[in-house]
């Protein structure tokens, strides 16, 4: 005959049941937020990394009255005459940014990897093979 | 008890996918057990006289008309929307079993939606799948060209996993994450079965292909299947140059088909290494099989995975040939003394090069190696033993209710109770191998219900 302590176990077992299934879906959903995260996080800054020296001036449209016009065409003067020194400087900033992000991407992947390798020591744990000793070679 | 009526959804020779080859080295035993009946694609004529003669295949039209006929559809899936498009909507419309020889399908949706100019469908998949804000995450990921690296996490594997009745896998390893990702599906690993194509002779005659490739008095290394990124040529290519200033009479036999998406060639060019590797082309079952005993040493390295049990090294572990193999999951069940593992990180090369000078040198640890794995394959993959367990899967299926039972009815409360818990604990790192702080928050939460 089934006693309420029986029906009390097996409630427990049933709820510990669920709390490790969800707990297991909890660490897969945030290794998952993480991981693309990540990879997005890099997409994006890739994008953005490299520095454009060419900003535009009085361009698609001029301004509108003539002394913003002529301030205008005063900052595009201005910036042809600078050209010799922001360009390098520009240039020096867009190789250190792509470096990091390079650098960002290289980590992300050795982060990948030692995610699988985790995976991997954990299934392990699992023990899933199916026979290993009567194969082991002896010296 | 009346035979099963089984409606079989799978590719067939000469089409190429070794998923043809697995199902007609299957078929025919479950044949013995159940009635079977193959609904196969259009634009082909199944090659395999054994399947042809004893089995009736159908055009896939066919089967809504028959559908009352069969107890259960089965549907052999793999990532290849070119073998697998035409059962799509039967899969959806008629639920049966699923059997997955891989556990991602990324390339498949993509190959279904986007590349066909529908990248709202792909971005709908992925948020049934994973919600709107993980979906947004991974579409920026997709429309840099880059899902390769999310696919593992993201395997939209999901939705063919709720329209079956039941799934088979092909090792623990793709159970265990098939489980966690849908709790509630009724998944079945079984082991891959070992078979020869027919035809196979009893003696390989390997000098006579020696002679055919003019590689009569070399130490030969092999590689076979579909040469795409995740086989590592890169790697076995540089090691392959080191082990050549060891053994200058080795030479490198890449045994199948180059990707269009992986330039083999090139690499080859790269290297420096024309002269001593071939590239063989495709070749169907039979010729390639026996091209497996060519090899003194065989080479098949797989990272990342994409779920599946790789079939060709059962074939080469089943005919006792000397391997080496990626130490992952999806290999996780094949002992060390049958094969050679190295793990996939950044002493690869370094290992495999290793491996091979140490198995060129000990050709009596290659020969006990071989038996072993022989041993083995022919304890755990009996192909008799396999297609009578997937019958008794198939029948358990049809004895069920259609879906398998959901978990125990809960109040609503206490179902948002159990999850909003197993979310702090799993943010505090707890797992759920911490039985000992789990049983008794278990034992409370049962106790306010």
């Amino acid at each position: 005959m089934t006693t309420e302590t029986d029906i009390a176990t097996e409630e427990v077992a049933s709820v510990l049941r669920q709390l490790k299934q969800e707990i297991r879906r909890q660490h897969l959903r945030d290794e998952m937020e993480c991981a693309v995260g990540v990879v997005a996080a890099l997409i994006q800054a890739r994008e953005v990394s490299q520095v454009n020296p060419h900003q535009p001036i009085a361009w698609p449209h001029w301004p509108e009255g003539i002394w913003p016009k002529i301030v205008a065409l005063l900052q595009k003067v201005v910036r042809r005459l600078l050209r010799w020194y922001i360009d390098p400087l520009i240039a020096e900033q867009n190789r250190f940014n792509s470096a990091i992000v390079t650098a960002l991407d290289a980590l992300a992947q050795e982060n990948a990897r030692l995610r699988d390798e985790v995976r991997m020591l954990a299934v392990r744990q699992m023990d899933i093979a199916t026979a290993q000793e009567p194969y082991r070679i002896r010296e | 008890m009346s035979r099963l009526r089984l409606a079989y959804f799978t590719p067939l020779s000469p089409l190429r996918t070794a998923l043809a080859d697995h199902s007609e080295g299957l078929l025919p035993l479950i044949a013995q057990e159940a009635d079977v009946d193959i609904f196969i694609d259009e634009g082909y004529s199944p090659s395999n006289p054994r399947i042809v003669e004893y089995l009736n295949i159908y055009p896939y039209r066919e089967f809504s008309r028959r559908a009352a006929d069969y107890d259960l559809p089965v549907y052999v899936m793999g990532d290849d929307l070119t073998y697998h498009d035409y059962m799509h909507d039967f899969m959806r419309d008629y639920p049966g079993v699923v059997v997955l020889h891989d556990t991602e399908f990324q390339h498949y949706f993509i190959q279904r939606t986007w590349a066909r100019g529908d990248m709202a469908a792909y971005q709908a998949e992925l948020e049934w799948a994973y919600g709107p804000s993980l979906a947004n995450a991974v579409m920026t990921v997709a429309r840099a060209g880059q899902i390769d690296r999310v696919r593992g996490l993201f395997p939209l594997v999901e939705r063919l996993v709720e329209w079956s009745r039941g799934v088979i896998v092909y090792n623990e390893f793709a159970r265990y994450d098939l489980m966690k990702r849908c709790p509630g599906a009724r998944v079945r690993a079984l082991k891959y079965h070992f078979y020869l194509p027919e035809g196979f002779p009893a003696e390989v005659d390997v000098d006579g292909l020696r002679q055919r490739w003019s590689i009569e008095n070399q130490f030969i290394i092999g590689t076979f299947g579909l040469f795409i990124p995740d086989k590592r040529i890169d790697v076995c290519l540089r090691a392959f140059k080191r082990f050549l200033a060891v053994r200058p009479d080795a030479r490198y036999m890449l045994i199948g088909q180059n990707s269009p998406y992986y330039d083999v060639p090139g690499m080859i060019r790269n290297y420096g290494l024309e002269e001593y590797v071939t590239l063989t082309g495709w070749m169907d079952a039979l010729e390639f099989t026996q091209h497996l005993c060519l090899p003194d040493i065989v080479i098949h390295l797989r990272y990342p995975h994409i779920g599946g049990t790789l079939y060709t090294p059962l074939r080469l572990l089943g005919l006792g040939r000397p391997t080496i193999l990626s130490d992952i999951e999806i290999l996780m069940e094949f002992p060390e003394g049958c094969c050679v593992k190295i793990a996939p990180d950044e002493y690869e090369e370094e290992t495999l090069f290793t491996m091979l000078c140490y198995l060129a040198e000990h050709p009596d640890l290659c020969q006990k190696m071989g038996e072993n794995a022989r041993q083995f394959i022919q304890e755990y993959h009996n192909v008799a033993r396999i297609a009578r367990q997937h019958v008794e899967f198939f029948e358990e299926v049809v004895a069920s209710p259609s879906k398998p039972s959901p978990q125990p009815p809960f109040h609503f409360w206490d179902d948002q109770l159990v999850r909003e818990s197993a979310a702090i604990l799993a943010r505090w790192g707890v797992s759920d191998a911490d039985e000992d702080l789990l049983q008794p928050i278990a034992a409370a939460i049962a106790a306010l219900s």
